[in-house]
């Protein structure tokens, strides 16, 4: 492990805030640079030979969809991750930030998208937390005075007293911003720190953030969002499945621009001629559906929806923006949700999952391992996996009857092109395309009225998705319904016979795949609303 | 400290038999330096003690008696363990289950003699169902730690028992907390006389054959298996868990309480505080040794009841105090699931250090 | 029941005093059990360990004379159970219910065995005794009636487990290393991602909590009975943790409840000797049914660490 200590860090307590900083104002220079660096992970190629820098004293926004590259680069910036080839350096020097230990020591702050903050605790115990310290004993009086400078500093208002679980999530993220710059810090990386923030505090977050930023605070700032890239950024750097595409000025830019660039998609899919033109009324409806996620923020806002036979309806947008907890509401295992759902006519907003498969709602999860099937269970265990109850598997009141199970599950092999040995084999040895078809065949087997699909070919190879995608256009010519939700844009072009996009727990638009362009499905959803 | 431990992608069987081989042999060599400690010659002792578990006829029926109420328990904390059901409150519900047979028992009279059996059966059955009945109500309407009120309620029942023993049900007259001898037209019936095997080794054999029909044949063996894997699954496609939970404890208590009802009406046939010398704390163990597998729980079961067996011979015989195989219990447990994490994981040096 | 009898001062000295000796024992282990548990350990092998150190101390003093010997044998018993808890449930990763399980029934097994093979005359068992360790008056303050006699004629370990409860409330929350451990068993990921020593932070904890509870026990052989009788932890380990789920992992709120319970099973004693009729298992039984009570409250439960018992994956 070599680190290259700072000269000028004094041992002891540094400075509250940014005063550890030459004179702002001077002459700009990179004070992080990269070159070539990549990380890889078992089934991804992360970041690809990528060079970035970071100007002192400037802003800059780090740009790109889900799986760019721009909190893995980030990660690497902050010592949490160690890249596997290429160079970091730091005001010129070749540094290798072994932990996010060695990253503070050097001044590099991170705030990460989703806070590690420890809710029963008070604000100022999480700040503490990890500092540098002498002796045994907590000087709390010294803390606080040294805390309430700093808020005073940036125009903060916060009790350090406070719980966490008592602070807002605005607030919440003011105290792992606090935390960051509390030991002294030089360059802040902020991970879509405004993805869970009203519009006014994303504009009291820039306002301090201009302020640090006139202190000489270097600033990497991750988004999906182009308002505020334009708002806020001196420079954007792009990056998609984890290459470099573009560092630009912000003169150089236009929202256009980005999302197409951010996007990438050089050419329009024709989706496949649907014939049956819907308009029977919906099997599945949602109105005005509000609900929390875990952290209990809002992550649906009055969403209403129709999910109509012989449809697939396609949600596009970044995830992060309510899909998930979409799902959830949908299959009936999120609690707390207001508003109404109906499925063929019943209200179902208070009914158990059971209740709602039970009125043939199909649905196939996000995550195939952790939501989807019992790792350690048969393929036919997995495929009567919510099915076991019913009649046809059972022998008399009590008892499964295997024979009829591994017949069936002969059946779906056959149907669905599983390849495995025998309906016994334990699930978790088959590959990842063929353990979608065995979801997709336990669904689809139940002749669903509707589907509720959540990234249902994420990781999969060319072959698989294309299985998929004919299975799902074959249900939706029998007449179900279908919910297909998905990062993948092409997908969502490839399949949908309606679009909406959703940004924030919000329906931005819902329309016809002809009636927007690339583009203008890209700035929705980067959050720029379409001209109504 | 730089290294730390990684799963391995496939382990292969040999490897974790070798695992399991490397923790026996240890337990043995442990063993061994345990009895030199204790003054006596190593291999009297080894020799004893085999005498004493399975030696001779006497001694292999011996430990089929002593064997029966412990493969009850761990086939009860099967059930529950594999649902990640913990039910901790196995010693209290087989003492509920020998209560309310007894209670049945005494409060009743002119009960042809035949009926007996269904009626110890039943009890013990209920009497610990009871018991298992209440954690897990208090778990699905109050979300209250399965582990905490099982342990809870041992106390409680203990307790319940010490007070019963000392007030209405003590021999009439007499200093002992304890009942009266049960009578002989309520004992189960043997099924060899000398040693007394009762019929509940029978029961017992039946019932590790039921819990095993019931996990792999059953819609609700599915259920808590399914819970136990995967309960995030579980949840998405409708298994509800609160009442597959509460299930799985009615059915565990009530095996447990059939080892208590059998243990009492089989072979002690007096009611006293310490009818469990720690049935239920052993069956938790064979239990987790057993891989919570109902079937390898019978070999698991009768290892361990042919040790507690032969240590009274060798006790006997060498003088080796019969507490060693309580320490040597422990310790298989202990070498066993040691080293299949270490079979499963490989030591790794660390890139960086923190 | 003669209340006048009852009311005595005698009696009711008597009961006081025994409530402070018998919350001895229950102070040390759950202050000990608090620690561990506030790191994110549920040491379900308390009640073990104290047995471990009943045994050891018992031991020690036996064969050397000495108290203090066998104190801190009692304290190295405790640290060792410990030691063995935590490194199965945090580097081997076994599930920590089972691994204190497995541990009550070793300490169990192991101090029968080995009191049976440590204590032979010419070949037969003896059951030797020990002295146990004397009342320490404070100067001037025992001679105070009523309150001098309550409080301040205790024995050393007494005074000790009462003065422990504010020095672990201030090694929780007013020092650094309090902040860590309480942090680790909330959320270990936010005490990883500080740079912070989980593993290191994990052992300390584990192994401090147990020397204490290894010290609870030492209080059963040195400080009441002079005699090692076997599981004659009789319960009291498993006191502790319900003590911690009752007074919701807060040291005072422990204190009190500890002396409720200890106030309870004085009682009971005093009515057992005198003789009265009156189902004294029932005051016994109420510490358990007052948790189980304490558990259903949804409130009560909001102090339990966030991640107890559940192990820490920094893949996760």
């Amino acid at each position: 492990m070599t680190l290259i200590k700072q000269e000028n860090h004094q041992e002891g307590f540094p400075e509250p805030g940014l005063a550890n900083l030459t004179n702002p104002g001077n002459e700009s220079y990179e004070i992080i640079k990269t070159i070539n660096l990549t990380k890889r992970f078992p089934l991804v190629l992360a970041l690809d030979h990528i060079n970035f820098d970071l100007r002192k004293g400037e802003i800059h926004a780090l740009l790109g969809e889900n799986g760019a590259g721009k909190t893995t680069l980030s990660e690497c910036l902050y010592g949490y991750y160690q890249p596997d080839e290429g160079e970091i350096y730091y005001k010129g020097k070749k540094v290798i930030l072994s932990s996010p230990r060695s990253a503070i020591s050097l001044g590099i702050g991170m705030v990460h998208q989703h806070f590690v903050l420890i809710r029963s605790h008070s604000v100022l115990e999480n700040i503490l937390l990890g500092t540098r310290h002498k002796g045994f004993r907590i000087d709390v009086s010294k803390a606080k005075s040294k805390f309430e400078i700093l808020c005073k500093d940036y125009g903060l208002d916060i009790n350090p007293d406070s719980l966490i679980s008592q602070l807002s999530v605005g607030q919440q993220q003011w105290v792992e911003i606090l935390r960051s710059i509390y030991e002294g810090i030089e360059v802040l990386i902020l991970d879509e720190p405004t993805a869970v923030l009203t519009p006014q505090e994303t504009n009291d977050l820039f306002q301090v953030l201009g302020r640090m930023k006139n202190k000489g605070l270097s600033i990497i700032f991750i988004t999906h969002k182009l308002k505020e890239v334009n708002q806020i950024a001196d420079r954007i750097t792009i990056l998609r499945k984890g290459k470099h595409i573009v560092t630009l000025n912000n003169n150089e830019i236009s929202e256009k621009k980005l999302a197409y660039m951010m996007v990438g998609r050089e050419f329009s899919i024709a989706p496949p001629k649907n014939e049956f033109q819907s308009r029977e009324p919906p099997i599945v409806e949602l109105s005005d559906i509000c609900a929390f996620n875990d952290q209990k923020v809002l992550a649906l806002n009055h969403i209403s929806l129709g999910l109509r036979p012989n449809e697939i309806l396609g949600i596009a947008g970044v995830s992060g923006n309510g899909q998930k907890e979409l799902f959830e509401v949908l299959i009936g295992i999120r609690g707390k949700k207001t508003g109404s759902i109906g499925v063929k006519g019943k209200k179902v907003l208070k009914s158990s999952p059971s209740i709602i498969m039970s009125l043939g709602v199909g649905s196939v999860p996000e995550d195939r391992f952790q939501e989807g099937l019992i790792p350690n269970f048969t393929i036919s265990e997995n495929l009567i996996l919510g099915f076991q109850d019913s009649p046809a598997y059972r022998i008399g009141l009590f008892f499964l009857n295997y024979q009829a199970i591994d017949n069936y599950a002969k059946q779906c092999i056959s149907d669905f092109e599983i390849v495995a040995n025998s309906p016994q084999q334990q699930i978790q040895t088959l590959s990842g395309g063929n353990i979608q078809r065995v979801i997709l065949a336990r669904e689809l087997s139940q002749n669903p009225d509707c589907l509720i699909a959540n990234q249902p070919t994420r990781g999969l190879d060319v072959g698989a998705v294309e299985y998929i995608h004919k299975r799902l256009l074959e249900l939706r010519d029998q007449g179900a319904a279908i919910l297909l939700i998905s990062e993948d844009l092409d997908e969502i072009l490839a399949l949908s016979d309606r679009i909406a996009v959703m940004y924030r727990g919000e329906i931005l638009k819902n329309f016809a795949p002809g009636e927007q362009t690339i583009e203008e499905i890209g700035l929705m959803m980067a959050g720029i609303r379409p001209d109504v | 400290m730089p290294i730390r431990f990684e799963k391995r992608q496939h382990v292969g069987r040999l490897r974790q038999l070798a695992a399991i081989g490397i923790a026996l042999a240890t337990s043995l060599l442990i063993t061994a330096i345990l009895v030199y400690a204790a003054g006596a010659d190593v291999t009297a002792a080894f020799a004893s003690l085999y005498q004493g578990a399975i030696g001779d006829k006497t001694a292999l029926i011996n430990t089929l008696i002593v064997t029966t109420p412990i493969l009850l328990t761990s086939e009860a904390a099967v059930l529950a363990f594999r649902g990640n059901i913990w039910n901790i409150g196995l010693e209290g519900q087989l003492y509920a289950g020998a209560m309310f047979a007894y209670w049945i028992y005494a409060s009743t009279n002119g009960i042809p003699a035949g009926f007996y059996p269904l009626i110890i059966i039943l009890g013990g059955f209920i009497g610990g169902g009871i018991l298992g009945f209440i954690p897990g109500i208090l778990k699905s309407k109050f979300q209250v730690d399965v582990i905490i009120s099982t342990v809870m309620l041992n106390y409680v029942i203990a307790y319940f028992l010490d007070f019963l023993l000392g007030s209405s049900w003590r021999v009439p007259g007499s200093f002992y907390y304890q009942t009266a001898l049960i009578d002989e037209k309520a004992d189960l019936p043997l099924l060899i006389n000398n040693p007394p095997l009762h019929m509940g080794f029978l029961v017992a054999l039946i019932m590790a054959g039921a819990v095993y029909i019931i996990l792999k044949w059953s819609r609700f063996g599915y259920k808590i298996r399914a819970i136990g894997e995967n309960p995030r699954a579980s949840l998405f496609k409708g298994i509800n868990a609160a009442r597959t939970i509460t299930i799985a404890l009615i059915l565990s208590g009530g095996v447990a309480g059939l080892a208590g009802a059998i243990e009492l009406f089989g072979l002690r046939h007096r009611l006293r505080s310490d009818l469990s010398p720690g049935f239920g704390w052993t069956g938790m163990m064979i239990a987790m040794l057993a891989g919570r597998d109902p079937i390898i729980a019978i070999p698991a079961a009768l290892f361990f009841g042919a040790l507690e067996n032969g240590s009274l011979k060798m006790q006997i015989t060498t003088g080796v105090p019969t507490s060693l195989v309580d320490v040597l219990q422990a310790l298989v447990v202990f070498l066993i699931l040691g080293s299949q994490v270490i079979a499963n994981y490989r030591l790794r040096r660390v890139a960086y250090e923190h | 029941m003669n209340i006048n009898a009852f009311l005595q001062t005698a009696i009711l000295i008597n009961i006081l005093a025994s409530t402070l000796r018998i919350s001895t024992p229950l102070l040390l282990a759950s202050m000990g059990e608090l620690v561990t548990e506030r790191s994110g350990v549920w040491n379900m092998g308390c009640e073990g360990t104290v047995l471990m150190g009943a045994f050891t101390s018992f031991l020690v003093t036996n064969k050397t004379g000495s108290l203090i010997m066998g104190t801190l044998a009692a304290i190295v018993a405790g640290g060792l159970m410990g030691l063995i808890m935590v490194t199965l449930a945090t580097t081997l990763k076994l599930d920590q219910t089972v691994i204190g399980m497995t541990l009550n029934l070793f300490a169990s097994g192991l101090t029968v065995f080995w009191y049976t093979i440590a204590f032979k005359v010419g070949g037969a068992q003896s059951y030797p005794s020990i002295a146990t360790a004397e009342v320490v008056k404070i100067p001037f303050l025992s001679k105070i009636p009523f309150i001098g006699e309550v409080f301040f004629s205790q024995k050393l370990l007494t005074y000790f487990a009462f003065l422990l409860v504010p020095a672990i409330w201030y090694l929780l929350y007013r020092t650094w290393l309090g902040l860590e451990i309480r942090s680790l068993g909330e959320y270990p990921r936010a005490v990883d991602m500080r740079g912070l020593h989980v593993n290191r932070l994990q052992y300390f904890s584990v192994l401090f909590g147990g020397m204490l509870v290894g010290l609870a026990g030492s209080f059963l052989t040195l400080g009441s009975s002079d005699l090692f009788i076997p599981n004659m932890s009789a319960g009291r380990g498993w006191l502790a943790i319900v003590i911690i789920i009752a007074g919701n992992w807060q040291p005072y709120r422990i204190l009190l409840v500890t002396l409720i319970f200890a106030f309870l099973d004085a009682l009971q004693l005093q009515i057992q000797g005198v003789g009265v009729q009156f189902p004294y298992q029932f005051l016994l039984a109420l510490p358990y049914i007052f948790a189980i009570l304490v558990m259903m409250s949804s409130r009560a439960r909001s102090n339990a660490p966030g991640w107890l018992s559940t192990p820490y994956n920094r893949e996760d």
